[in-house]
């Protein structure tokens, strides 16, 4: 064991690093081990500071250079917790360096989950939500503020991440795990999310038909009957369609093309219009 | 029209470079068709076909290790074309669809093989305890990526123009309506891989009040969300955020049968 007169101990300076480097995650990225790099990168200050011997910091920068990808708004916390076990690890002979990797296999997969469907999912489609009008109209505004309502909170959560991550080490995995308060927040965010996705459905997926029919002389449009029904109903069919190819499985990709076709075809026939 | 291309081919490394500095959305057709309206002096424009553009790639984010069409060159090169052919949102998607397709193969191409192999440098800089060469492998592999696709548009807007304009002049009017309507339909593709990754059974419906209040009240955006956060609010008031799956129920299935 180490005596306290040289213990290792991580100041403001490398976490701040950490902050400012986790802005690259996804900077590099491949099939092989995905953001690797990056979290290596994100992790030299930390390293450096904590380990005087050459071997210590090999293994270090091999340790982080191993497979890791998550959403990149939640590296900072992977790399927080990370930075507080490599502190252990430099304090403390008996600690397991393989309980490094471990923390970051178990969270980047749920964190990955989380991320994706609050952050990607949610947050980026409430900016553009918001932002449609203005960019309808042609006015820079819009891009702006697109970028705002997803910047600002992304970057506080970097921050809360480095500083929460490193303060609470290794217990964060049980906070997280801890399914309550995750759980009642992602249900908040994914009814703001799905309300605004119903919303933009009903503004911005474009399908009518010009199907009419002359009746004794009168001209009966069927989208006129639709809307006076269930306005947007073609969208909201296009959408239910599209809904169940995605349950099965059908690559967007094929979806894309089955829809460029449909198009031509109910073109030409004179169906949608 | 040297410039231009130059300014085209630098708006596809910023997007690209969007993954060194936090993955901030600069890469979103939204942003990049504002740029692309700016240095071809028509912002308005290419506010308006960068926004249409983002409904067409809405649900298109790499999410996990899925690599989905390159919207970053298509959509800057569909609004650069748009722009300068003097065509509209048909034209924009027209191009931006083959070239997305296309460009996806070239990171592909990176992804699976050049950046893998560039990376087991990083393993023997890191061997030899030279942190150095390890972010210097890490900062060149990713700029060499960014660099590449900037190229290729700028390649492509400068000498692809007069091909791009005689396509355009030779698309026949049954393919633009029919891309028209597929541009129509194409947001739901998004939206619809959106809903499948967020919604449950339980919140389903709220997707649907979402709907109602912008189809028949006409509310905008904003207003949907400040909804949400009522309904959230209520929620709250009224203890309904409890997990069906969780042990909390469990624990009160379990309060039940004692008393």
């Amino acid at each position: 064991m180490t005596t306290s007169s040289n213990e290792k101990k991580l100041t403001q300076k490398e976490l701040n690093s950490i902050f400012w480097r986790t802005f690259t995650t996804s900077h590099a990225w491949h099939f092989e081990r995905q953001q690797h790099m990056a979290f290596a990168f994100a992790m030299i200050p930390t390293i450096k500071k904590l380990y005087d011997n050459r071997e210590d910091r090999i293994a270090a920068y091999k340790r982080h250079l191993e497979f890791y990808n998550c959403q990149t708004t939640m590296q900072p916390l992977i790399a927080g917790i990370s930075a507080a076990m490599e502190e252990e690890n430099a304090n403390n002979e008996e600690f397991d360096t393989s309980s490094i990797s471990s923390m970051k296999v178990a969270l980047m997969g749920p964190l990955a989950g989380i991320g994706d469907s609050l952050i990607a999912g949610t947050l980026r489609i409430i900016a553009t939500g918001i932002a449609a009008g203005l960019c309808m109209s042609g006015s820079l505004a819009g891009p702006l503020l697109f970028l705002l309502i997803y910047n600002i909170p992304t970057i506080a959560l970097r921050w809360f991440g480095v500083k929460y991550g490193y303060g609470l080490g290794a217990n964060i995995i049980g906070k997280i795990s801890d399914a309550d308060v995750m759980h009642k927040l992602t249900t908040a965010l994914s009814i703001v999310g799905l309300m605004v996705i119903g919303a933009m459905v009903a503004t911005n997926v474009g399908l009518t038909t010009p199907i009419a029919f002359d009746i004794n002389g009168t001209m009966f449009s069927l989208q006129e009957t639709f809307d006076s029904i269930f306005p947007r109903l073609l969208p909201v069919c296009a959408l239910g369609a599209l809904y169940a190819l995605n349950k099965k499985g059908v690559p967007v990709l094929t979806q894309i093309i089955g829809i460029m076709v449909i198009g031509v075809v109910a073109g030409l026939l004179g169906i949608f219009g | 029209m040297a410039f231009q291309a130059f300014l085209i081919g630098l708006i596809v490394f910023i997007g690209k470079a969007d993954y060194f500095v936090g993955t901030a959305m600069l890469g979103r057709p939204i942003v990049l068709g504002a740029l692309v309206g700016l240095a071809l002096g028509d912002t308005a424009t290419g506010t308006i076909i960068g926004f249409s553009l983002e409904l067409v790639f809405m649900g298109m984010q790499a999410i996990g290790a899925s690599i989905p069409p390159d919207m970053i060159v298509g959509s800057v090169l569909g609004t650069a074309f748009a722009i300068t052919t003097g065509n509209g949102i048909d034209t924009a998607v027209t191009i931006a669809m083959p070239a997305a397709v296309l460009s996806a193969f070239i990171v592909n191409l990176f992804y699976g093989v050049i950046t893998p192999i560039m990376a087991r440098s990083a393993d023997r800089f890191a061997e030899d305890d030279n942190d150095r060469g390890i972010t210097m492998i890490f900062l060149a592999n990713g700029f060499i990526f960014d660099a590449t696709f900037a190229v290729i548009a700028f390649v492509a807007f400068m000498f692809g123009g007069d091909a791009v304009s005689a396509f355009v002049a030779a698309i026949p009017t049954w393919l633009t309506t029919g891309i028209a309507i597929a541009t129509g339909i194409l947001p739901a593709v998004g939206f619809a891989q959106l809903i499948t990754m967020i919604a449950s059974k339980d919140t389903a419906v709220f997707l649907l009040l979402g709907f109602l209040l912008a189809a028949y009240l006409g509310v905008p955006t904003l207003g949907i969300v400040c909804f949400a956060l009522v309904i959230v609010g209520v929620l709250y008031m009224a203890h309904i955020f409890i997990p069906k799956d969780s042990q909390i129920v469990a624990a009160e299935v379990d309060d039940d049968n004692e008393f």
